[in-house]
This record gives C-alpha cells, structure tokens and sequence, in this order.
C-alpha cells in the first residue's frame, strides 16, 4: 500500500467542511478513481478524531469536528473507538507509574480491587495465623515449663512423702516398742500432723491398767525448743490435768501425767508456748485409752 | 439493475456492492448524518434512468452514480438547512456498566491478539498525548526504522485490525 501524503492539508481541510469547492473537486476527483486514496482519508479521519480527543485541534477545526465532521456514525463510532483506545493504553501507563494514584476504568476498577482485596485478604489471614502460631508456640512453651516444674515438684514431694512415711514406720515401731512395756517406758505422742486423729487408726494407745501412771515423752521436732504449758483434754474436750512449765530435755519434753481416772476415749494433750510470744505454738497431740492393759 | 453494472450475474452483484461502499464514502466525506440511506436513495434514483436511457454497461459507473449522489447530497442539505448545529458533539449516552466492561475486555482480548510488535507499536503509539506524543512517536519510528508516514500506516493497519475484531467481539462472533 503506498499512501501519497501530498497536500494532506487540504484533505483535512475536506473532512472538516472547510475547503473551497474547486479543492473539493480535486479531492472527489481523486476518490474515484484512487482506491488508496480512499485509505487514505480514512487513516487522516481517524488522526482528526485522535487530535479531538486529545484536544489538540485549533478551535476551529474542534468546532468544524463538533458540529459537521462527527455527524456520520461511523464517524461517531470511531470517536468511541479513539477514546477506547486512549483510556486503555493511558491507563497502562499510568499504572505502571502511579498504580495507586490512577483512577482506574470501570473494568479495571473491578480488576484492581478484586486482586487488592485477594492480597489484603491473605495478608490478614497470613497475619493472624503468624499471630495465632507465636501465641501458640508461647503457650505451648510456657506449658511445657510447668509440666516440668510439676513434675519435680511432684518428684520432690514423692521423696519427701517416702523420708515421712520412713519416719512414721519408725516412730510407729517406737511407740509399739515402748507402748509393750509401759511400766518401763515412756508414753510416746507425736504431733497430730503425723498421726491424725480423724480417723483413730494409727493413734498411740494407751492402756490404762490400774496403779499405771502415764509418763509422757514428746519429740519436739519441727516446734521450737522451748518451755511449754502443757494441759490434758478429756473425750468430752474438758480440761482435766495442767502442768504450767515444762522445759524440754534436749529436744523432747518428758513428763508425768498426775491423772489416773483414764477412761476409754480419745484424749489430747496440748503443748502451748510460754515464751511470751503471741505467735507461740499451740501443739495438739492425740491418743487412745484403752480399759484393757494391752493395747 | 444488475444487468447495468456487469453482464456476470455474480460479478454486477459486486460491482453494486463496491459501488454502495463508494457512495456511502462520499456521504460520509460530506459529513452527512445518513451516509448508507443517501447511497441507497442515489442508487434507486439510477437504475430507472438507465432504464430509460438503454444505457450499456460501463467500465466506470461510479462516475454516473457519483453525478447523482452529488444532487442527492444537495438536496439533502436543503431540506435539513439549517442543520441543527450543536456547540459541542455531545458523548454518546454512557452505556451501561457492564456494556462498557464487556467492552474493554474485548478491546484487551483483542489486542492480546495482535502479534507481540503489533501490540507493542499500538500501546507505544496512544501512550502519550500532546507534544509528548509526537516525541515519543519519533522516537518509536527511528526504534523501528521506518520514517513517520510509514509508522502513521502501520498504527491504521493495526487500528483497523482491532476494530474489526473489536465489532466481532461485541457481537459474540469472536472465535
């Protein structure tokens, strides 16, 4: 295809009605008997609608554009052709450049916010499961450190529970051994911490044979080494023997017990400070009489 | 009226086709708002005067035609004088959104559909507008090698590729 762009002034001119007639003569001349010419006109037609979009046409030629050359529709088409293209490729551009700045055709609008929103979307959810997972990890790593502080307590309190249940076994055997023999033996009590009276089990008894006076001896162990006031508590809880200061020998008190109408029940004996403190112990002590003379 | 423009029954059948076109480019040079409707009111107003005339086929009847439409024209600018003339070509209604959407997504398809050079040239060639556009476009025919006249041909070459395809597209006859 060879186009002759020779005098395309005047064929402007032409297409916007502003030619004088012996031009048009020329041109018409030329449109019939020129098929390329044809192509022509219509390659500088659509350049005309490209500098009206543009709005690069003197005010003249915008206005021979407004009110003569747009009034064929196929004309008017190519207007919306133009504009089309424009809008598309401008647009690329512009996103290339200044994507979130660009006011975006409806099309790509739809676009743009679809795989905006997409990528917000798994950026939140990635978000809140990054989050959720160090939360996790936390816990899961703050729990581990408990169960394992757990268990060594748990291990400790094993240890310690085996050195008491050692401790109890043997006193048992003491209180068994001394209670055989009461007329040579002390009457051992333990704290009621040990030997819980609840129950009944397990309690030293003592058994109450007649001429038998009860001698007791009392490990002070964990309370403080120190004179105590000592009273005896009936089955009923009635106060029925006291002894104001007993000082302990070494680390026990040992003490006869000037009472003698025993009868079968549950007795205590309380040991309280009298070193003046407020805070002083208060130690019960728990026991069993028997009317037999063995336990 | 076949029979005026070739004595091959399918060759005057385009010869009428081609001289239909003809004439609907001339009405439309003319700027007439009806170009297709004024071609075939010249053609209605030929055919009995060849009848009556006995006139023989001719190697160039567009020229008779041509001398018609040229009255038809003048007519035509009678009887619409004066043609309302508006300060501005309003845009054309806004179409509906999703008949704009369907519209850009053919022209996308459409130029996805040009060859990488072709896509390349017409993106390169409506990119910019004003005195930036003649740089650039300078610049796109010395990347090329061609002079501008020669680009200017290739850029209408691919616009009218796009606009045929474009019409397919938005009828639904797009493969």
């Amino acid at each position: 295809m060879d186009f002759s762009f020779s005098n395309e002034s005047a064929l402007r001119k032409y297409l916007l009605g502003t030619l004088e007639p012996q031009g048009c003569d020329e041109i018409e001349e030329q449109l019939l008997s020129n098929e390329e010419f044809a192509r022509l006109i219509d390659l500088i037609e659509d350049e005309i609608i490209e500098e009206y979009v543009d709005g690069s046409l003197t005010p003249k030629d915008q206005q021979a554009v407004e009110t003569y050359f747009l009034r064929p529709p196929s004309r008017q088409k190519k207007l919306k052709f133009a504009r089309m293209l424009r809008t598309q490729f401008r647009e690329e551009t512009e996103v290339e450049s200044v994507p979130a700045r660009t006011p975006l055709s409806p099309h790509r609008t739809w676009l743009y916010w679809t795989v905006a929103g997409a990528l917000a979307a798994m950026f939140v959810i990635t978000a809140s499961l990054g989050i959720y997972t160090t939360k996790l990890r936390g816990d899961l790593e703050t729990e581990t450190a408990r169960n394992l502080k757990i268990q060594e307590d748990l291990k400790q309190e094993q240890t310690r529970l085996a050195v008491l249940e050692k401790e109890a076994e043997k006193l048992r055997n003491q209180i068994n051994t001394a209670n055989e023999n009461p007329q040579s033996s002390y009457f051992t009590l333990f704290p009621s911490s040990i030997l819980p009276m609840s129950s009944g089990n397990g309690l030293p008894v003592f058994p109450a044979c007649p001429g038998t006076t009860l001698k007791l001896e009392i490990p002070l162990g964990d309370i403080p080494v120190q004179p105590y006031h000592v009273s005896l508590l009936g089955p009923d809880g009635k106060e029925l023997w006291s002894r104001p200061s007993v000082k302990p020998t070494h680390d026990e008190l040992l003490f006869p017990v000037q009472y003698n109408k025993w009868q079968k029940g549950y007795y205590s004996v309380i040991l309280t400070g009298t070193s003046g403190n407020p805070n002083s112990p208060k130690v019960p002590y728990h026991f069993r009489v028997s009317n037999s003379c063995h336990p | 009226m076949l029979f005026w423009l070739a004595p091959d029954r399918e060759m005057a059948g385009r010869k009428y086709i081609e001289i239909r076109q003809q004439l609907t480019r001339f009405f439309t040079c003319w700027s007439c708002s009806e170009p297709e409707d004024l071609a075939d009111e010249t053609i209605d107003r030929v055919v009995p005067w060849m009848e009556l005339k006995g006139w023989a086929p001719s190697d160039a009847p567009i020229r008779v035609f041509f001398g018609f439409a040229k009255n038809v024209r003048h007519e035509h600018k009678r009887k619409l004088q004066p043609e309302p003339i508006s300060s501005e070509i309003p845009d054309p209604p806004a179409p509906a959104k999703e008949e704009k959407e369907k519209d850009f997504a053919c022209l996308e398809v459409c130029v996805a559909s040009l060859s990488p050079t072709e896509a390349d040239l017409i993106r390169h060639y409506y990119q910019y507008e004003q005195e930036e556009k003649i740089r650039k476009r300078q610049a796109l025919a010395g990347k090329l090698g061609i002079g501008m006249n020669a680009l200017r041909i290739q850029a209408w070459k691919i616009r009218n590729s796009l606009r045929g395809c474009l019409d397919k597209c938005i009828a639904g006859k797009l493969n």
